[in-house]
């Protein structure tokens, strides 16, 4: 279990080893060995998307610029940044609350639908059957990041970590966790 | 500013600006609103250090949006 034993926080926090975190249904004695995130490569649409947003709002200025009066440039750009602020802080907030998690008792996947509806799923280690990585395409390839499948006994909810850097690692580490 | 603004100069701008904003603003107050609730409970289901910061920009997304409703009346 060497590679569980130290601290570490790769790829901007989202494969995290022993995390200062603790969670609402966390139980005494209860330690959290892995963190995960989606991998950052994948949250370049929206990032890319609020450059777009930003560039366009800078060309309309220049297009618009005698068509309205200052208050009335003022007032529309103020709202446009305001609109592209809140965009880019939402899908801040999917990606660093959306997170997988793996401690020494269970595994949760806690996740946030569009902020307002929330999902948690839990399985205890002792009743996981199969645990499975899967990546599929160039990026996945490129980037080593994939889903992992972790399929539970009798009625629990699977739990699925999706787009998480690592997979293998991922597989490798609750294995482990779920033989000792 | 008003119906005989655009009577008088045919502009249609003013007329439709105002209360587009208005509505715009009492749209994103609601938002704002949600998304702080949400921030709250997201910062208790998962406990980081320094997980106030999150809050507190949340918090002034939410200040931002009583300006917003306010900045119409005041200006145009």
């Amino acid at each position: 279990m060497g590679e569980t034993e130290k601290t570490s926080h790769d790829l901007f926090h989202s494969f995290c080893v022993r995390p200062d975190v603790r969670f609402d249904t966390q139980e005494d004695g209860e330690v959290v060995i892995l963190m995960l995130r989606a991998h950052p490569i994948t949250q370049l649409p929206w990032i890319i998307s609020g450059i777009i947003l930003i560039v366009l709002l800078i060309f309309a200025n220049v297009v618009f610029f005698g068509f309205l009066t200052p208050p009335q440039i003022l007032i529309i750009n103020l709202y446009s940044v305001i609109f592209i602020a809140s965009y880019l802080w939402l899908n801040f907030l999917l990606y660093f609350f959306n997170v997988g998690i793996v401690t020494n008792m269970k595994v949760l996947d806690i996740d946030f639908h569009m902020v307002l509806y929330k999902e948690t799923t839990e399985a205890r280690l002792d009743r996981i059957e199969d645990v499975t990585a899967k990546m599929g395409g160039y990026f996945a390839s490129i980037f080593n990041f994939g889903d992992v499948f972790i399929q539970t006994a009798g009625t629990e909810a699977n739990i699925e970590f999706l787009k998480v850097p690592r997979p293998s690692e991922v597989v490798s580490i609750v294995n482990k966790l779920g033989e000792s | 500013m008003n119906f005989t603004e655009f009577l008088t100069t045919g502009n249609l701008v003013p007329l439709i600006l105002k209360p587009a904003l208005i509505v715009l603003g009492f749209i994103y107050l609601i938002y704002a609103i949600a998304i702080f609730r949400q921030t709250q409970v997201m910062a208790k289901t998962l406990i980081v250090s320094n997980d106030w910061i999150i809050v507190f920009i949340s918090f002034i997304q939410l200040v931002v949006a009583i300006i917003l409703v306010a900045v119409p009346f005041v200006i145009l």
